[in-house]
């Protein structure tokens, strides 16, 4: 029984790793596609693992914080690769980079909750 | 608003026929007036002397019911509110709520709701794929106005969103905080039950400049004269837009993070749980959520980060402009 327990947790670890792996998949060979199957497969990842029933924009919260990064770089790294963008000193592409970054998580984060939201309903209420 | 005003953020209640209620809507106090001193409040409107409300009441009862309304905080003399050090606000617009504008708060909230994503993407398309050259006038003035136009056009958005769902308006305005200046919104929805009402509410005012960037960049392509002046425009649009996202406090994009993630004042509990160690401890031992909560307020307290590189970005390009 406890081989059976511990197989349950392997999967929701490897259920967890799915999305990350279709974000770096992403990053190498650039295909739309796999985009949209990073953030598909971050749905079912948090409607699949049981541990994140009914605290679900929490969880998406954290995933998408995490698996986005690849997919955030790369994007920040392509605007800069823009010929018009492209011969801006490397102090300003830190400071861009930074609030591109910043602006880039938030809208996913708020993003990925609004449908997390608009799927799962009822959720606990979390008291902070 | 020469004269003393009862402030519009009250409701008035009568209990019986010797005391009134009245509740601040903005703070949530409440306060028992008797009948007479709530009906002198009442006739305070900001255009009528109070000394000619009731002639039968001498300079000094004036001087008193005012002094006791004051100590309430329920009056304001001026447009200009000074809440704390270098911190002003000036109120521009208080909406009379009607009927009519309710509707027709209604109606604009839809189209903004289902327009503003179609509009924006559409536009991006078809400005790149007519490949439009943008030339170099008007650019700073297509900027500039865009920003002013930027401000009121959002918080229009919030206005309108609050009106449709039935929450209150108090009033429209501008501020400065500190060296900052921006534009707010005062609303109450807290009698709004549904929570994707009160996320559409916060998101309203980021919609609406999207909405305007995507008509602005269709502007841009049409016109030939004017393509830099509204493709400035559009610029900043998104760009004021983009600042609403982030998750910072005071900011829609926390606001809107707040009710999806079902966290109450989001932006104060980041603080409290930053600040005290036994907060934490204590929220730490709800186990696995807890502690998540804590790791989730660390992670948003990170994106504080983005405004001190937004004011640096902000003085370096003013530098080089002025160089």
């Amino acid at each position: 029984m406890s081989y059976l327990r511990n197989y349950k947790k392997y999967y929701q670890i490897v259920f967890t790793l799915i999305p990350m792996l279709f974000s770096i998949a992403f990053v190498l060979f650039r295909s739309v596609l796999l985009l949209v199957l990073t953030a598909v497969s971050l749905f079912v990842t948090v409607g699949a693992v049981p541990i994140f029933r009914k605290r679900e924009n929490l969880w998406m919260f954290l995933l998408a914080a995490f698996i986005m990064i690849p997919i955030n770089l790369y994007m920040i790294f392509a605007l800069f690769s823009i010929d018009s963008l492209a011969g801006y000193d490397l102090i300003y592409k830190i400071l861009y980079g930074g609030m591109l970054y910043c602006v880039f998580f938030s809208a996913e984060e708020i993003l990925f909750g609004f449908i997390t939201r608009l799927i799962w309903k009822k959720q606990y209420k979390i008291s902070i | 608003m020469s004269y003393p005003m009862l402030v519009n953020w009250t409701d008035i209640k009568i209990i019986n026929k010797d005391e009134v209620i009245i509740k601040d809507r903005l703070v949530g106090d409440c306060y028992t007036l008797d009948w007479y001193t709530a009906w002198f409040a009442s006739k305070l409107d900001g255009k009528t002397d109070p000394y000619k409300i009731d002639r039968r009441l001498s300079y000094d009862d004036v001087e008193e019911l005012l002094d006791e309304l004051d100590d309430m905080d329920l009056l304001r003399c001026r447009r200009i509110l000074a809440r704390d050090f270098a911190e002003i606000y000036l109120t521009l617009w208080i909406p009379r709520e009607s009927i009519s504008f309710r509707i027709a708060s209604f109606i604009i909230n839809k189209l903004l709701l289902f327009l503003w994503l179609p509009v924006f993407v559409l536009s991006i398309f078809y400005f790149f794929d007519s490949s439009v050259h943008i030339n170099d006038e008007y650019l700073l003035l297509g900027y500039f106005i865009g920003l002013i136009s930027g401000l009121i056009i959002h918080e229009s958005g919030h206005m309108f969103a609050c009106l449709a769902y039935g929450g209150q308006v108090f009033e429209i305005g501008v501020f400065i905080k500190g060296i900052f200046p921006g534009a707010y919104t005062l609303t109450n929805a807290s009698n709004l039950k549904k929570r994707m009402q009160r996320v559409q509410i916060s998101a309203a005012g980021i919609e609406a400049n999207f909405l305007f960037a995507g008509i602005a960049l269709f502007m841009a392509t049409w016109s030939k004269t004017l393509c830099g002046f509204f493709f400035e425009f559009a610029v900043a649009n998104v760009f004021l837009a983009a600042l609403n996202l982030l998750l910072v406090d005071g900011i829609d994009g926390m606001a809107i993070m707040g009710e999806l993630l079902g966290i109450d004042d989001l932006a104060d509990k980041t603080k409290m749980i930053k600040k005290s160690k036994s907060k934490k401890r204590k929220i730490a031992s709800k186990g696995i959520t807890g502690k998540l909560s804590i790791f989730v307020c660390y992670i948003i307290s990170v994106v504080k980060i983005a405004i001190p590189i937004i004011i640096l970005i902000s003085v370096m390009e003013l530098i080089l402009c002025l160089i």
